[in-house]
């Protein structure tokens, strides 16, 4: 993209050329950030459902002024000899036709068709015009435009990459609900079980997944971005949901060894329990399935009861997560700890990954026993108290 | 011209409409009841990789600009070359 951007400013400039963006991506502000960093200044269009198709990325078409395609992947040093220099007589010697004005699709009338017909086509095309112009508002109902069209086909492997998209920007949401993660987890693995070579959809799970499936890190240029956007006297654009630890990972090819003997810190279960839930606790496992001596990524997220008007304390000991490992499996890290905090209190969800490594010889559902330590306290009395949580992790592995 | 837009679906519609069948004037749901069974070689349909070819049609697509959310086809730049980049920050 750099290279295209420098090569086609002047063109851009002498109105020789019009340079249209579009972006596999599941968040937009993501997309604009990098477009800032690279000072992008061609219109980039979010496609975070992958209605183009989009097999792979980057792909680069030049398009004449009929809209017929003349070049795909063309060379940046003969494009404008070969394609902007260069007149394209039409098979029917017709001039242009003029260009049309862009419209968002009607909703309303995409809503009634879709209820009154109930294919599974007009159930997905609502979701897809609720995903794309609805906002965040749109999500739960496009969830249910979605289900229809899975329950009408429930081979459609879009509906259920889109079905994935929405679960997890509900999951990124103030409107979030148990689970969330997880289902988008197992829609995607359906998608991506039903048609095995859609490298976008494959992609989204690798973004969330463990370092050794990772093509690359995701998302590790973020960092750098705002460095570098604030040297140049500008202020970086604003994430709405800052990267994972999985997606700013750099890929690995074996599970790294530990820090040495690590030991569990209630390995006879005598701490008390969390029998009120103060503390909610959610897994994820990426992937949802894994063959015998795979691995796979856990993503904890512990955060203090809204309905119980709890918060943690951060002036004892720190949040600590403990997995029990069945034999033959190794975790990466076993033992994972919450940064101390510079306040006493604080409410914040604390997301914790780890990566665990099957036994080879592993096979069905198997439990993996762990534990979460934790201070909390209520807002109402002020009582603090030191608690544990055990918290089952499943992983699934097929033969 | 005003186009009778459906996002995605769009490209089903701009093949109806060079096929000069005229549909541009009906009623929106029934042009999107047709378009659920029409799944023409040059438009990408759900369940078919993108497939651009040289010398044929782009198909015609309606998505939201990232700065502002605003719609933008790639008719709307008929009578200018343009370049299209698919692309990913990753």
């Amino acid at each position: 993209m750099p290279a295209w951007n420098t090569k086609t400013k002047e063109w851009i400039r002498q109105g020789k050329l019009v340079v249209v963006g579009i972006a596999q991506e599941q968040h937009a502000d993501r997309c604009r950030l990098f477009a800032q960093w690279h000072q992008l200044d061609w219109p980039i269009l979010h496609d975070p459902i992958n209605v183009m198709q989009v097999t792979g990325v980057p792909i680069e078409v030049a398009i004449d002024e009929r809209g017929i395609v003349r070049s795909l992947q063309p060379n940046r040093d003969t494009f404008e000899q070969e394609f902007l220099n260069r007149v394209f007589a039409p098979d029917d010697a017709s001039p242009p036709e003029s260009s049309l004005e862009a419209v968002q699709p009607d909703v309303a009338a995409l809503r009634r068709l879709a209820e009154q017909g109930g294919s599974y086509k007009a159930w997905r095309d609502l979701g897809d015009a609720l995903v794309l112009w609805a906002g965040p508002g749109g999500v739960d109902e496009a969830i249910h435009a979605y289900a229809q069209a899975i329950q009408a086909k429930p081979d459609d492997g879009d509906a259920h990459f889109c079905l994935g998209v929405c679960y997890r920007t509900r999951c990124e949401s103030e409107h979030q609900r148990p689970g969330d993660f997880q289902t988008a987890v197992d829609h995607w693995m359906t998608a991506r079980s039903l048609q095995p070579n859609q490298y976008i959809w494959r992609r989204r799970i690798e973004q969330y997944g463990p370092r050794l499936t990772k093509p690359y890190p995701f998302y590790d240029w973020v960092q750098t971005a705002d460095r570098e956007i604030r040297a140049r006297g500008d202020q970086p654009v604003g994430l709405s949901v800052l990267p994972t630890d999985s997606e700013m990972a750099s890929p690995a090819r074996e599970l790294e060894a530990g820090p040495g003997e690590v030991k569990p810190p209630d390995p006879e279960g005598r701490i008390v329990r969390d029998t009120q839930g103060l503390v909610l606790a959610e897994v994820t496992v990426v992937p949802a399935r894994v063959k015998p001596g795979g691995v796979v990524r856990i993503h904890l997220t512990l955060r203090p009861n809204d309905a119980r008007q709890t918060h943690w304390n951060n002036e004892a000991e720190p949040l600590r997560v403990w997995v029990d490992l069945p034999s033959g499996w190794r975790a990466q890290p076993q033992l994972l700890v919450w940064p101390p905090s510079d306040r006493p209190r604080s409410s914040e969800p604390r997301h914790l990954e780890l990566e665990v490594c099957t036994s080879p010889d592993a096979s069905g559902t198997s439990r993996l026993g762990a534990y979460a330590l934790y201070y909390v306290c209520e807002d109402a009395d002020g009582t603090c108290r030191f608690l544990r949580q055990d918290i089952p992790i499943t992983v699934a592995v097929d033969k | 011209m005003k186009k009778n837009n459906s996002g995605l679906p769009a490209r089903d519609e701009k093949t109806i409409m060079d096929s000069n069948m005229k549909w541009a004037n009906r009623d929106l749901s029934v042009l999107m009841l047709t378009c659920g069974y029409l799944c023409l070689p040059m438009v990408p349909c759900r369940g078919e990789s993108y497939s651009p070819r040289a010398g044929r049609p782009h198909p015609d697509f309606t998505l939201p600009n990232i700065a502002d959310r605003k719609p933008v086809s790639l008719s709307q730049f008929r009578g200018r070359k343009v370049l299209l980049i698919h692309l990913a920050s990753w």
